[in-house]
């Protein structure tokens, strides 16, 4: 299409294994019907951005996963001063606290994807879920590096990727914090959005 | 004496709230069809994928292949009318190997079919979805600009009526592979707050 670039983003820290395009438009024009006729305003992107925040919820419990059950095997192997660090009370809590948030985050997820599927899922809710399992799924990451040690900064262990693509996922399709704004309009009535 | 109740089970450590159970014989099938392709055919990529941050222009294909894209919207599209459970189920296994791959999936899946399946007239829908669920066309979504994140409706883009159709001012910076083949552009229309909702496509992007 005449005027329509789309030339790689470079730099990225996070994401690499999906690679970003930038769209440059020098006055490219479009025929009538490359208008979408169904939708106006903003509507349409945010009715999109709900399925994938949906999508994100489940999605980032699965990363989560990986680095929960990957600290967990991690912990059973690891011996230090002789005993395995499965057998210490700081990888216990914390093995505990991603057993928890993990189980947490699926059955809500779960619960939201019937409601989705019967019609009575609102944005709201999506807000929670994204905010929550992305915000969960990220400590669950950070805390999985730090149990790895040494080894969690090693490309051959995933963590610290997972936990480097959680850092852009926490942020895309609307912030931790500016879904936390929506909640709160949601529950007082009033906006602090601006 | 009278059984005491309720009774306790023992505890599935990995599955404490049965998850397992709550899911129905369809989103099960799904779910293992979507796990065994990325254990398979993800997973062997990604470590190398990541540091290189390169893309295989044959994974957008095997995604479609595999049912990956567009699974929720109707066989005759090129989807097969899955639950969004199913698609939440298929985002977390392509997740468990990496977040960008599922970036990949929800981008083209919610961000690209959905739109022109919701919003799109029949004939935009034959035109571009039997080919985004098959990943012969990679889509692209272009909200975000280098001055409007959190604030869409800071867009700077315009998106103004010519006799023809529209014609696009000012720049976009976009979102999903600089190998898409299809782009769903947004911009303002005539400087009201409202965005006109505008898909074109494009075979060079």
């Amino acid at each position: 299409m005449k005027g329509l670039t789309a030339p790689k983003i470079g730099g990225k820290l996070s994401l690499r294994a999906s690679v970003t395009g930038e769209i440059v438009m020098d006055d490219v024009e479009v025929g009538e019907g490359s208008l979408l006729p169904n939708v106006q305003g903003l509507k349409g992107p945010f009715g999109c951005l709900n399925r994938a925040r949906y999508g994100i919820s489940w999605g980032v419990l699965g990363a989560a996963e990986f680095c929960w059950h990957s600290a967990l095997q991690y912990a059973i192997d690891r011996k230090q001063f002789g005993k395995p660090l499965a057998q210490t009370q700081l990888f216990q809590k914390k093995l505990a606290d991603m057993q928890t948030e993990i189980s947490l985050g699926l059955q809500a997820a779960f619960q939201m994807g019937q409601m989705m599927d019967n019609g009575t899922a609102s944005p709201e809710l999506i807000s929670m879920m994204k905010r929550n399992n992305c915000g969960k799924a990220l400590d669950i990451a950070r805390v999985s590096r730090d149990m790895h040690g040494g080894n969690g900064i090693s490309e051959g262990f995933q963590i610290m990727r997972h936990a480097a693509n959680l850092e852009t996922v926490n942020t895309y399709e609307g912030t931790h914090d500016v879904h936390a704004l929506i909640l709160g309009r949601a529950q007082t009535g009033l906006q602090a959005f601006f | 004496m009278a059984e005491l109740k309720p009774q306790l089970a023992d505890f599935n450590w990995q599955d404490p709230f049965l998850l397992e159970n709550q899911l129905s014989e369809d989103d099960r099938m799904l779910r293992d069809a979507a796990a065994q392709f990325a254990q398979n055919e993800l997973q062997p990529l990604v470590i190398d994928a990541y540091r290189e941050a390169t893309v295989s222009p044959e994974l957008f294909p095997k995604m479609g292949e595999a049912g990956l894209l567009g699974a929720t919207i109707p066989e005759e599209y090129g989807g097969f009318g899955a639950s969004y459970t199913a698609y939440g189920l298929i985002a977390r296994e392509i997740e468990r190997v990496d977040s960008g791959y599922r970036s990949m999936m929800s981008v083209q899946s919610s961000l690209v079919i959905y739109p022109i399946h919701a919003y799109g007239s029949e004939e935009q829908r034959k035109k571009f979805l039997p080919g985004l669920c098959s990943g012969a066309l990679i889509g692209c979504f272009g909200l975000t600009e280098p001055d409007a994140g959190s604030d869409p409706a800071g867009m700077k883009t315009r998106a103004v009526k010519t006799a023809t159709g529209y014609k696009y001012l000012d720049l976009k910076c976009g979102f999903q592979t600089h190998q898409s083949r299809m782009c769903l552009l947004f911009g303002q229309n005539r400087k009201i707050m409202v965005a006109k909702f505008v898909g074109s496509y494009s075979k060079r992007v």
